[in-house]
């Protein structure tokens, strides 16, 4: 009994990680301003960066690295093309997640042999710790009482939400629009590429992120914009996640029954609570300072 | 006593693509004083101050600011460097982020430090607001508190860095004359304390009563500085059009006709669930009649029209077109029924920018015979047909129908959404602030146009936050004041003063400053 | 006025130089990416570039290009019509996934099966798949005009419970899977009289049609989709008051059109179209419905559409282009190895590229309109 339960709670932390990590993503990029439906291929980007930094550099901390650098990276073109040259957000995140497709797989052939999938990965322990246990417990004790942190009791979040609510009032106080909307890009960027990593440390499947990133977005939405609510939504994903592998279960609910509840729900949720959830006010909108 | 030079603006000069915004321009400004800077719309004073506060870059020309008691020229990369300097500006459009608290829009980008200590920032601010006598409260959104409370925000944002220096950019448009004589209080008690305020306005009346010099701009140069003394609301006024003007158009004398439209008892919701923004109110306008709507934004009068063109549904009441109920009858049918409509703002109501002014000259007719075959299949000939006859008829500056409505000046657009809304059949035009942000020239063409209507027969709903314009064209006022009209005024010959009108704005219970000149303005300024 | 006319080249001229220039600074990108990949056999990588150009002269490989494109087609024309009144349906993915399904359903149960009644079998289906898109666009839709929810998100969740649905339904309800047959799920076989004609036999004996070129009826379908979705946009009221709502939502409400009612109608047929996106692998490739057929062409439509301006013809164009790139990535891959993912790359890259490129020549085209207008008015 006590050991399914806590069977049942490890792994809804494990299942919650990835989709939460995307949710606090989103959280930094559309407080700043920025839409970014991205977040599913920097999800893809970093899972891939980190099998195979730690496979080429034989320890999880080059994976760590490579990661991140990967979703930086795709974060930094998603931030150039949008704050810097103001092009629409979604169309920006649309042609970079077939961009982290593409390259993942081309990555994938070049560097394992073949398209679809890595070689497995035998270095994901990091301090003697299961890397994917580790990543995904930091999210819910540190990461993202920091970010709420970060956000509402700093100048630099104070900024980054105006920025999101009202730009053009930001910029008549010497704020850096664009710069703020880099940070809060790139800080969402190297937050979900976390999630990328604890997706599965030991090997790298195309398709591996399966709409995660998307998920994350709801949970960000569900959790109204804010950091801790929006991570405490995606464990719903990740408990619906969980129950699926019990043996219980299974016999009971048909398991695409179990699949598609949390997207009903969410709907749900959204249909009956939109007054209560409302996004920055130039969420998604370039600014070009005017006359 | 004014003091000191503290701030001098020397030979600027600033090109935008086609135009000269500012012509060598000298400035300057000394301690303790109120120098006003007039000039119509477009005269280049917005343009001036913002390369004072750093949004633009001069392409010519140097700043000088008095630091440790000597002149010393500035370069402003960015408004950060203007208030290091001492400079701060409180923006004709409120420069407030809705979402964050009082007390987080204050000190914003002014942080005390990195990781924010509120409770510090707190009694510094409440300091402020004591010494000021500027009073809001800090805890909660912005969005929530009223027009007067957040100008006092903004002075207060300004207050806090420490701004010896303020621009107040048309601080009075968003006031009622009662309100602007308290921000005038606290003007001038920052004048006591040491700042320096300018003052920028084309209300002659409130230049004349606060400040101590008068800059004036025309077309992008500055065109004389002279202290009040010298100063006569005549002058000023010729100095500003290069000639001596009176705004004064004839207003033709018409009998008026049967009853076009008619509201009664109307209730009408606000946004806000079970508030009432229109609360029961009736009146009639007849044809050959002007009717003004008086009021200090946000008392109802934008849901007033919005119900009338049925955009909003009324909750009670009832409105008839000579006779025929249309309430709750969405805008189509409405616009059929002989209603034209000028929104009062042209690019968010009136216009599609990228669309071709063809385009944008039948909107809301374009289903109608004549521009679609069974209402579907567009006859663009008789499209362009129809818009080169309002672009002639009307005096719109352009090469032709097929350029987007963008490419044309603020004014021609305005010319163009006038010229539309009366060529189109109507017994009734409702006029939302047709010359707001338009010049001289195009207003005094769109009060012609408003009285030909008016000999045309039509009768016209006319709502203005511009009381010069209501009292000169309007043959009664309609005072209206919490979602109802509380007084209605005659003013078949113009004997109705301001002062009597801002009364009533304010609920009709306040007690008015007899001593005080500014509610006093002139009819024909 | 002569003046005018060549201004109106000019302009359409200046319009061509967004795509152009996405094309070639992306031709140059995967130039450097197959030089990597070739470990920078120069050689090699012009030979690539010769294999990319020979795709375009193999009769084979332009039916394969049409073949590809098809849906794309369709997709792309799905999303425009939304993106036009400034919806954004992401939701085309699902949509399809659903429009198939209801197809299907039709076909396996309700279909007529006398091989002489076949055309009003693709009638069915066409309308059958019309109306499952639809009604998988129709949450959303009503979702966002009765309560404001942004149609992104919605239309995301609506994408994966699609996806889940179609599972449930090939290894439930419909399952054709029999033991020892085959392993991958999917229906029971459609009946003869539905299956999609190929090209090869309506033409054979009428005019010398090459055999092997995988093009089935529902060609037409979609070419039929182009022209009347080019008229509506263009030339009638509908596609006006689209237009109106994309461009200036509040105005359009000023002008006495109710804006949710055209963000209702564009999104459902947005959806309705998409329903009828992949018909052409279910109906004339597979001849049964499968979860595992082509996905992803809900998010390539998209990306058609941003990259074709939303303009059916562009639309059109895109799609090719996209149908080409697959093409020459598999030609590629078979002969040197070059991974076809690179393609996948290549396409993104073009999309980021080209809207940049267009978002810069708006801006200087209007800067030269507003120009010309104050010159032309200080003349008078």
């Amino acid at each position: 009994m006590w050991q399914t339960i806590w069977f049942i709670i490890r792994s809804t932390i494990i299942s919650s990680a990835p989709i939460g990590y995307a949710a606090l993503g989103g959280v930094f990029n559309e407080r700043s301003g920025v839409v970014n439906i991205a977040l599913e291929g920097i999800l893809l980007v970093s899972s891939f960066g980190y099998v195979a930094g730690a496979f080429f550099g034989h320890s999880a901390w080059w994976g760590l690295f490579w990661g991140i650098m990967a979703g930086l990276l795709l974060s930094l073109i998603h931030a150039v093309a949008t704050v810097t040259f103001k092009i629409n957000h979604i169309v920006s995140g649309v042609a970079l997640n077939t961009i982290a497709i593409g390259v993942t797989r081309m990555l994938s052939l070049v560097m394992f042999g073949q398209e679809t999938q890595s070689k497995t990965n035998s270095y994901t322990q990091i301090f003697g710790m299961d890397i994917q246990w580790l990543v995904a417990l930091m999210l819910f004790l540190v990461i993202a009482p920091l970010s709420y942190w970060l956000l509402f009791k700093t100048s630099l979040g104070l900024r980054l939400r105006s920025v999101g609510e009202n730009p053009e009032a930001a910029d008549s106080l010497g704020i850096s629009v664009e710069k703020m909307r880099y940070t809060g890009v790139l800080i969402g960027g190297v937050i979900a590429s976390l999630g990328g990593i604890a997706l599965y440390p030991t090997i790298w499947q195309s398709g591996i992120s399966g709409g995660r990133g998307f998920i994350g977005l709801a949970s960000m939405i569900l959790g109204n914009w804010m950091p801790i609510r929006s991570v405490l939504a995606s464990t719903m994903f990740g408990f619906a996640d969980a129950i699926r592998l019990l043996d219980f279960v299974k016999a009971y609910i048909p398991d695409e029954f179990l699949t598609a509840l949390p997207y009903v729900l969410v709907l749900v949720v959204l249909a009956g609570l939109i007054g209560k959830a409302r996004p920055p006010r130039a969420d998604g909108v370039p600014y070009v300072r005017g006359e | 006593m004014p003091g000191d030079i503290i701030l001098k603006m020397e030979n600027i000069t600033k090109r935008f693509p086609g135009v000269l915004a500012n012509d060598h321009i000298n400035f300057d400004l000394r301690e303790g004083e109120v120098h006003a800077l007039v000039g119509e719309n477009g005269a280049g004073k917005s343009t001036l101050m913002k390369i004072l506060y750093g949004l633009y870059h001069p392409d010519e020309g140097t700043i000088y600011i008095k630091v440790d008691g000597e002149l010393k020229p500035v370069k402003f990369k960015n408004p950060q460097d203007a208030i290091k300097h001492g400079i701060g500006m409180v923006h004709q459009h409120f420069m407030l982020v809705y979402g964050l608290t009082t007390i987080e829009n204050i000190i914003l980008g002014y942080e005390p430090s990195a990781v924010i200590d509120f409770d510090t920032a707190k009694k510094e601010i409440q300091k402020i607001m004591d010494e000021s006598g500027l009073h809001v409260p800090l805890d909660v959104d912005v969005e929530v508190l009223s027009v007067g409370q957040q100008q006092r925000v903004e002075i207060l944002k300004v207050l806090y860095r420490k701004a010896k220096i303020l621009i107040l950019d048309e601080p009075t448009a968003v006031l009622t004359p009662q309100e602007t004589d308290e921000l005038f209080n606290i003007i001038n008690r920052l004048k006591e304390q040491g700042h320096s305020i300018i003052f920028i306005s084309h209300k002659l009346h409130e230049v004349m009563a606060i400040a101590d010099r008068i800059s004036v701009m025309r077309k992008g140069r500055l065109v004389h500085t002279m202290p009040k003394s010298e100063a006569t609301k005549e002058k000023i006024a010729e100095l500003m059009v290069g000639h001596p003007v009176l705004l004064d158009v004839p207003r033709p004398n018409v009998t008026p006709g049967e009853t076009i439209l008619e509201v009664e008892n109307l209730t009408v919701e606000s946004d806000t669930k079970g508030v009432m923004a229109v609360d029961n109110v009736s009146f009639y306008i007849r044809a050959g009649e002007i009717y003004g709507i008086a009021g200090v934004e946000g008392n109802g009068q934008a849901e007033l029209i919005e119900a009338i063109y049925g955009l909003r549904p009324p909750k009670g009441g009832k409105i008839t077109i000579k006779g025929e109920d249309i309430t709750g009858k969405p805008t189509h049918v409405i616009r059929k029924k002989g209603v034209s409509h000028i929104p009062g703002d042209r690019h968010k109501f009136g216009v599609f920018l990228p669309f071709t002014l063809a385009d944008n000259s039948i909107l809301g007719h374009h289903r109608e015979e004549n521009f679609a075959k069974y209402g579907i299949f567009r006859k663009f000939s008789n499209i362009a047909q129809w818009a080169r006859e309002i672009i002639k008829k009307f005096d719109v500056r352009t090469p032709s129908e097929k350029v987007p409505m963008s490419a044309l000046s603020g004014g021609n657009q305005q010319k163009f959404v006038v010229g539309r809304e009366i060529s189109f059949e109507h017994e009734l035009m409702i006029a939302a602030h047709p010359t707001r942000g338009v010049d001289i020239g195009a207003m005094e063409f769109i009060y012609r146009q408003l009285f030909e209507e008016k000999k045309q027969k039509k009768a016209i709903l006319l709502v203005s936050a511009d009381l010069d314009e209501l009292l000169l064209l309007s043959d009664r006022i309609g005072v209206m004041f919490k979602g109802k009209i509380i007084k209605e005024l005659d003013n078949t010959s113009r004997q109705v003063t301001p002062k009597e009108v801002g009364y009533y704005m304010l609920g009709g219970d306040v007690e008015i400053h007899e001593d005080s000149d500014i509610a006093g303005g002139e009819q024909s300024a | 006025m002569p003046k005018k006319k060549t201004n109106n080249i000019k302009y359409f001229l200046l319009s061509l130089v967004a795509p152009v220039v996405g094309i070639l600074i992306s031709a140059i990108l995967l130039f450097f990416l197959i030089l990597l990949i070739r470990k920078g056999s120069i050689s090699d990588t012009i030979h690539a570039f010769y294999i990319m150009g020979q795709t375009l002269t193999s009769t084979q490989d332009l039916g394969y290009i049409i073949a590809r494109a098809e849906p794309l087609v369709i997709s792309g024309i799905a999303a425009a019509i939304a993106f036009r009144a400034g919806v954004f349906n992401i939701g085309t993915e699902g949509q399809y996934y659903i429009g198939g399904l209801v197809a299907s359903i039709y076909a396996i149960y309700f279909s007529f099966k006398s091989p002489s009644l076949h055309w009003l079998n693709v009638i069915f289906v066409v309308i059958f798949a019309m109306l499952g898109g639809a009604l998988w666009a129709l949450i959303p839709a009503i979702l966002k005009v009765k309560k404001g929810v942004h149609e992104v998100i919605t239309t995301i969740m609506m994408n994966q419970i699609a996806y889940t649905t179609a599972k449930y339904f090939v290894n439930g309800p419909l399952s054709g899977v029999k033991g020892g047959e085959s392993l991958e799920p999917k229906t029971m076989n459609f009946p003869a009289a539905v299956d999609f004609h190929r090209l090869y036999d309506i033409f054979h004996g009428h005019f010398p049609f090459p055999k092997y070129i995988p093009l089935y009826e529902s060609l037409f379908i979609a070419a039929i989709i182009v022209f009347v979705a080019y008229i509506i946009i263009f030339y009638t009221n509908w596609g006006f008051e689209i237009e109106m709502l994309g461009t200036n939502p509040n105005a359009t409400k000023y002008s006495g059109v109710p804006p949710k009612v055209v963000v209702f109608n564009a999104m459902l047929w947005s959806g309705a179209i998409a329903g009828l996106i992949n018909i052409q692998e279910i109906f004339g490739i597979k001849g049964y419905y499968t979860h595992h057929m082509t996905s992803g062409l809900g998010f390539d439509g998209i990306a058609v559409a941003l990259i074709g301006y939303n303009n059916p013809i562009g639309v059109v164009l895109a799609a090719f282009l996209f149908g080409f790139l697959r093409t020459a990535g598999y030609n590629l891959q078979f002969e040197l190895g070059i991974p076809n993912s690179t393609m996948d790359l290549i396409t993104g890259f073009i999309i980021i590229v080209m809207v940049i490129a267009s978002v810069a020549m708006n801006r200087y085209i209007s800067k030269l309109r507003r120009k010309e207008v104050l010159s032309e008015a200080g003349d008078r």
